[in-house]
């Protein structure tokens, strides 16, 4: 006997079903069999009974749910019609045990075999056309790419045999009995080659499909009670659309038992009269024949409505009428109370004409609220917020009442997480968000480095992606690296010239094979070479060795070759073609050498081979009818049928989507999850998330092979209908209070964007059924328009977004937001980047090579010793593409490399080897030319460096410690000090590739006081060479900086090298307290002008500002040094700089008091005795 | 020339069958015509929802023209609503030209109906950007297209492109010696040849003698097959190609008759907002 139970809400179905679970079965002690749609509805079903069966009162705490077993509808089925044919099978729990050949999983193999064997028959030739323009293998020699086709067709064939098993049977009967109902032109040649091929594959496969089974099993079904081993008693629950062939199989099994379906159906009134609209219905109609299409009058039944409609056809025209309705008590005279009585009752809304008839409503009354929001973070902070209002004026309310739904999870679930879990640290209360329906990829980290690996596998295997499969959490476990490691990786990938490729065979699938440089290999080399020996510039066995490898990290090179090693096999092994069973090996295995989960997460292995070996084809028919080639022969030794990367991906793409689950459904904190069929169970709180115009509804199925496409019938699947559905479902459900948020507005443009097109539905539904005060709109009144930032201060404000108090909860963005508001629209003026000095530092003997790098650049000496602070972007960032030109930076930095080389007393040709094994050149001849352009100008350098009296290359480092007056002093040492054999005289010598810069100069006079003042008797002098202004390789040009001895005497040397030292060192002192307003170029730009005689030059204003804000667009400008926008707040102009004046000790004896600005001062006092003394020199 | 060319009128008879186009001005209402058609096709039965379609150039017009479009429909179903329950004509000009030609009180009826199906109905107008439009077409086109299943779309090309266009010249390099251009210049050539699939690479390089452009043009033609090789190997479209290749199914020798008689089955009036785009 078959009873149809109905109601309009799932907690009344449930209840229903408890009623019919309360009669005890004849045997206590077999199972009862509850078919549910989804595993969330499973978990909510087993709470809802525990709270009936067996308790002492309705909803007492002491009742108990055990002995069920919930099978899917489909898979009940299934092992019925197994069963029923081999003949008191136990049904079956998952749908693999129960599912034949048959399923797309398996049947997908057989089918490519048969592709392979018969594409070119001649009523294929459609599909092979296809096959060959839109597939073809990338490869030379392979076939074309048919598995992503064979699966669609595939899956095609599974959903004919359950929604058009009388096509099928058409189909099996042979190709003379062509199909009645498709013979219409356009769609005769789709059905020509589909049958064709279904023949072919029914023949491979060699066991009836489902469909030829299904007459033989309902046969038996209705005439045995003993056909399947099943309880007296089966019941399928909240149903929202059952195809009819499950149908007729539960029809058949109520022949003998009580077959109970519960089904979700918004409206009892539009129930009776559908009824009497199908009276008679004779077979399942096609949708343009549906009966009961036009029968809806409420515009939300009519156009959401449509699935549960059609399901009352599909069952009639089975011919199961009576149902027993479960009444829903009338619900309360809210808004939204109003729209779902109507939903109820089907009711139109009041017509229109003179009289108005609509209920009148205040306002807003917080049953139905819209919000309108910029991107999705901010709709998901909306919701937090809505839901934290709701549970603050209601204490009755507890999280787990609440349920978030969201049409795409895995594009919000990331953002779910941070705004929910982080609310405590903004002082707004914390709230627990268990997001539920996450894919597997993302809960399992194992199965995302199997996928990582799959996707390695497809690319170039760039520096980037070692980094990124390095940083994965299982990869780094493995391995043991930490955040510096990974750190360190980076640093040596891109010091070692690693951009793409294992090794150079790995690029012969570019053509590329041969060109090394740049490889994991090569890079590889230089870094376990550079733990072996500590060589400086030499060539190995033709490899580079990598410098500046501390042996406290040789045990970490050993991790990162192991890694690279390991992965680099794992990729060489998954290259070119090979059968599903080999590709889910390979990929486990490689994920297992790479990485490995936690210990109290080891399931994520298990989980892992499972997901993997569920791929790879279980049954392979021996029967080979095409002709024997090689390719073919080779498949038969593999395992089925060879399929390179792409067509794993897709085969795997399938495995690792998030599939709706019992995890994290309804655990007692409040439940995120996707909007699927039966999620929405009763929820006092329902909030729709993302409901964004594109990406709700679905678009509707567009696929032009699928022939139920071609003439749809009544209970046929459609995305566009089953969201609008759900959206019925969501809007019955919500008990209390239902929130949407959607995106209002482009959080980029802030233009204003329409809502999709149901939720539009729900607002003209709104203004038809109700009227608002003032004559608003349901647009006006329902919707609250959010800002864009979470700090504006409208979300402080009192009842500006709808509540009555303000509407955040939190206090950081309060804070924000006052300061915003004090600020008003008036700019506040800069504050200065430090209210005062700080502290003086520890004053200790000063290091010469500190000294030094606060003159080079003040700000930033300051900024790291005394802030730790490191401005800018990281200089080492690994790059994935080869090197075919050398930027002009990269250039210096192979000139300064090899004049140091050579100043070093090192061979010019051995150090342009050493350059490149480096693997920072353009590969082969292409760095041919810069090389040989850049040692030309190294050596023409070397020839005028030769010529400068005095230089010679003849030179050593010195210790020094300089004593000076109140017990300060400087220490460190200078790296080439020439001391001529004759005179005794010490020259400080200096060579840079660079244009000799005031930098250096500032170098050369700091090291040459301190050697002046440590060793007056050697009356230093010193020389600094670079290139010139203007110097090309046709017409070489130097400039030279020339410091003579400060003094006639060792005493005068000691004397005046001591005082100016003292000068450096005074302003070390200041510069360690506060940025001092010194900047390199600029103020030696300024200084020189300003020592120039009056008139000469253009003003030490407009030679300042070539070094500060050039015109030349292809020169920074020390304005824009990102060191001097931190302390200076933002690219300052000159005029501006010019503001500050001197401080009280900024002036006195040494200080040039004609200098007004601070700047000026400061300069001045810095370059002032440095001028005075400096020869500069062109050659 | 504008005179040879007759006023369009929303009350008038409508265009077709054929190519018909509306040139106007910015701001004088091409959009609200553009809704205006669809409204008068739909409530005359001219066309059903299902066959309508209207394509436009960016995604955030395609939301905008949506809005637009039902609202619309709506105001005139609520306009012929009126008219029904007062019996009185509608003051809009569009509803009250359909009223005014439906005949009796059962033709006001049956096209408010007509509106109401349209509205609950909505989904199945298609409504999108071109690219939108050729991407459902190659799927609808099914085996008679020449689409992969799975197939993703590269919204930003230029990446790959560079990385073709470098790895032929460093393979070029390594392999002939020096090319008389730089590497800059040589991504602009391959990225123009790429970007225009459909013109032809000149000068032809048959045993023409290496000039400087003849290698320009090998290396234009080779970026272009060996961009066409990663796209298919790493199972990816671009959204010329995704142009292209839906001509390409359309004027094929064999297969093209049956991928057009799909599309026209498919689609009974096709609107083309913003065509100077």
């Amino acid at each position: 006997m078959l009873h149809l139970h109905r109601s309009a809400r799932a907690d009344y179905l449930a209840a229903a079903l408890g009623d019919v679970l309360a009669q005890p079965p004849p045997d206590p002690l077999q199972p009862e069999v509850v078919s549910v749609p989804t595993r969330g509805v499973e978990r909510w079903l087993a709470q809802e009974l525990s709270h009936r069966l067996g308790a002492s009162s309705v909803r007492g705490p002491d009742g108990i749910c055990a002995n069920i077993t919930w099978p899917f509808p489909g898979t009940l089925v299934a092992s019925m019609t197994s069963a029923a044919l081999r003949e008191g099978h136990r049904p079956a729990r998952s749908q693999g045990d129960a599912a034949g050949p048959w399923v797309p999983d398996r049947a997908v193999w057989p089918l490519v075999q048969v592709l392979d064997d018969h594409l070119d028959d001649e009523p294929l030739a459609p599909v092979a056309a296809h096959l060959r323009a839109a597939y073809p293998s990338p490869a030379a020699g392979a076939g074309p790419r048919r598995f992503a086709f064979a699966r669609h067709v595939a899956d095609l064939f599974d959903r004919y045999a359950v929604h058009r098993p009388e096509m099928l049977l058409a189909w099996a009967g042979g190709p003379s009995s062509a199909e009645p109902e498709f013979s219409e032109p356009g769609w005769a040649a789709d059905v020509a080659w589909q049958s064709y091929l279904w023949r072919l594959l029914r023949r491979r496969i060699g066991v009836p499909s489902p469909a030829e089974e299904a007459q033989e099993a309902l046969g038996r079904l209705r005439g045995s009670p003993d056909a399947v081993d099943l309880p007296g008693r089966v019941s399928c629950f909240g149903l929202t659309r059952l195809p009819a062939s499950y149908l007729r199989a539960l029809v058949a099994l109520a022949t003998h038992r009580e077959v109970h379906l519960f089904l979700l159906h918004p409206s009892p009134a539009l129930w009776d009269r559908a009824a009497q609209a199908c009276a008679g219905l004779r077979g399942r109609p096609y949708r343009s024949d549906d009966p009961t299409a036009k029968l809806a009058q409420n515009p939300l039944c009519r156009s959401w409505g449509r699935d549960a409609r059609e399901m009352q056809v599909v069952l009639a025209a089975e011919g199961a009428v009576q149902a027993q309705l479960h009444e829903v008590p009338a619900p309360p005279a809210t808004l939204l109370g109003l729209l779902q009585a109507n939903v109820y009752r089907d009711s139109a809304p009041p017509p229109v004409g003179a009289e108005d008839a609509r209920v009148l409503f205040e306002g807003r009354d917080g049953t139905l609220t819209l919000h309108s929001c910029h991107g999705r973070a901010r709709q998901v902070e909306v919701t937090r917020e809505a839901v934290l209002h709701l549970l603050a004026a209601d204490p009755t309310l507890e999280p787990r009442d609440v349920i978030i739904m969201c049409p795409d999870i895995e594009q919000f679930a990331p953002l779910v997480t941070a705004v929910f879990e982080t609310a405590g640290e903004t002082g707004a209360p914390a709230m627990r968000a268990r997001l539920a329906d996450r894919s597997v990829r993302q809960t399992n980290p194992m199965l995302a480095v199997a996928a990582h690996l799959l996707e390695l596998a497809g690319g170039r295997a760039t520096a980037s992606q070692l980094l990124d499969f390095a940083s994965r959490e299982p990869v780094r476990r493995r391995f043991g690296l930490d955040e510096d490691d990974l750190g360190r990786l980076e640093v040596w990938l891109a010091g070692s010239g690693v951009r793409w490729g294992v090794d150079a065979t790995y690029r012969q699938a570019w053509k590329l094979g041969s060109i090394p440089d740049g490889t994991w290999r090569a890079g590889l080399d230089r870094l376990l070479l550079g733990v072996a020996m500590n060589d400086e510039d030499r060539l190995f066995a033709g490899v580079l060795p990598y410098e500046d490898i501390g042996s406290s990290e040789f045990d970490l090179v050993g991790r990162v070759a192991e890694l690279v090693n390991r992965l680099s096999c794992v990729l060489e092994g998954m290259r070119g073609r090979h059968d599903a069973a080999t590709w889910a090996a390979m990929l486990a295995d490689g994920a297992q050498l790479l990485a490995c989960p936690a210990d109290a997460d080891l399931w994520q292995t298990d989980q892992l081979r499972r997901v993997l070996s569920s791929v790879a084809p279980v049954d392979q028919a021996p029967i080979n009818e095409g002709p024997v080639d090689e390719a073919r022969l080779e498949e038969q030794q593999a395992g089925g049928p060879l399929i390179d990367w792409a067509e794993t991906a897709s085969l795997l793409a399938d495995k690792l989507q998030g599939r709706p689950t019992r995890a994290n459904f309804r655990t007692g904190d409040m439940t995120v999850c996707t909007l699927v069929p039966m999620r929405s169970v009763p929820h006092r709180v329902v909030c729709l998330l993302g409901m964004d115009d594109g990406v709700f509804p679905r678009h509707p199925a567009v696929d032009g092979d699928d022939l139920m496409l071609a003439a749809p019938m009544v209970g046929d699947r459609d995305g566009a209908g089953e969201d609008r559905q759900l959206l019925l479902d969501a809007l019955l459900a919500a008990t209390d209070h239902l929130v949407i948020t959607y995106e209002g507005r482009d959080q980029h443009l802030n233009q204003p964007k329409p809502p999709c097109v149901p939720i539009a539905e729900l607002l003209d539904a709104v203004d038809r059924t109700v009227r608002f005060a003032g004559g608003l709109t349901a647009r006006d009144v329902l919707v609250v328009e959010h800002p864009l930032q979470a700090f504006d201060a409208r979300n402080y404000q009192p009842g500006a977004l709808g509540p009555a108090g303000p509407w955040r909860f939190d206090s950081v963005n309060f804070h924000a937001a006052r300061k915003l508001v004090k600020r008003g629209a008036k700019r506040e003026r800069r504050r200065p980047f430090l209210e005062g000095r700080l502290a003086p530092s520890p004053s200790g003997p000063v290091d010469l090579a500190m000294l030094v790098r606060f003159l080079e650049h003040p700000a930033r000496a300051f900024l790291r010793a005394r802030l730790g602070y490191y401005p800018g972007p990281a200089t080492d960032r690994v790059c994935d593409s080869l090197n075919l030109e050398l930027a002009p930076l990269e250039r210096w930095a192979v000139g300064d490399r090899l004049l140091s080389a050579v100043e070093q007393g090192r061979d010019l040709d051995m150090a342009i080897a050493a350059e490149l094994g480096r693997g920072l050149l353009p590969p082969g001849p292409l760095a041919k030319r810069p090389l040989a352009e850049v040692s030309a100008a190294v050596k023409a350098l070397l020839v005028k460096a030769g010529e400068v009296p005095g230089f010679c290359t003849d030179a050593h480092a010195m210790e020094l410690a300089a004593q000076l007056p109140g017990g300060r002093s400087v220490m460190g040492s200078v790296p080439r000090v020439a001391i001529d054999p004759v005179t005794g005289r010490a020259t400080l010598l200096r060579l840079t590739y660079s244009k000799l810069a005031a930098k250096h100069r500032l170098r050369a006079w700091a090291q040459f006081l301190a050697l002046g003042a440590a060793f007056p008797d050697l009356m230093p002098s010193a020389i600094t060479v670079g290139q010139s202004e203007g110097s090309t390789p046709e017409r070489p040009r130097a400039r030279v900086s020339f410091f003579g001895p400060l003094g006639r005497d060792a005493g005068e040397v000691r004397e005046r090298s001591v005082e100016a030292l003292g000068v450096l060192v005074d302003l070390y002192d200041r510069g360690m307290r506060e940025p001092l307003p010194i900047y390199c170029a600029t103020s030696a730009a300024w200084a020189e002008a300003c020592m120039l005689p009056d008139g000469d030059g253009p003003g030490p204003k407009e030679a300042a500002r070539q070094y500060w804000q050039p015109s030349n667009e292809d020169f920074r400008g020390e304005a824009r040094e990102p060191e001097h926008m931190t302390v200076l707040g933002t690219v300052l102009e000159l005029a501006d700089l010019l503001e500050a004046l001197p401080a009280d000790d900024e002036g006195g004896p040494g200080w040039d008091e004609r200098q007004e600005t601070r700047f000026g001062r400061l300069s001045l006092r810095l370059w002032a005795p440095l001028l005075a003394h400096e020869h500069l020199a062109l050659r | 020339m504008s005179q040879t060319r007759p006023n369009f009128d929303l009350t008038g008879p409508m265009p077709g069958p054929g190519v018909t186009v509306l040139e106007a001005s910015a701001g004088t209402g091409k959009t609200y015509t553009l809704a205006g058609i669809v409204t008068r096709l739909l409530a005359e039965g001219t066309c059903r929802t299902g066959a309508l379609l209207v394509v436009t150039f960016t995604r955030s017009a395609t939301g905008e023209l949506r809005d637009r479009v039902r609202g619309r429909l709506l105001s005139t179903y609520r306009d012929l609503e009126w008219s029904l329950a007062t019996g009185e004509a509608p003051q809009e000009r569009l509803a009250r030209f359909l009223v005014g030609t439906a005949g009796d009180r059962a033709g006001v009826h049956r096209r408010w109906s007509r509106l109401s199906e349209a509205l609950a109905d909505f989904d199945r107008a298609t409504i999108t950007t071109t690219h939108g439009f050729c991407h459902m077409v190659l799927a609808a086109l099914g085996v008679w297209g020449e689409v992969a299943h799975g197939a993703s779309l590269l919204e930003a090309p230029e990446d790959l492109v560079r990385e073709v266009c470098d790895d032929l010249y460093a393979r070029w390099v390594v392999m002939n010696g020096p090319l008389p251009f730089r590497p800059g210049h040589a991504r602009t050539v391959a990225g123009a040849a790429i970007a225009h699939p459909g013109l032809e690479v000149l000068p032809a390089t048959g045993n023409a003698q290496l000039s400087d452009d003849v290698l320009r043009s090998r290396l234009a033609s080779g970026a272009r097959k060996e961009m066409d090789r990663r796209l298919l190997d790493a199972n990816l479209l671009t959204y010329d190609a995704l142009i292209y290749r839906l001509a390409a199914a359309l004027e094929h020798h064999e297969r093209g008759k049956e991928a057009v008689a799909r599309l026209q089955e498919r689609f009974e009036t096709v609107l083309v907002d913003e065509f100077q785009d």
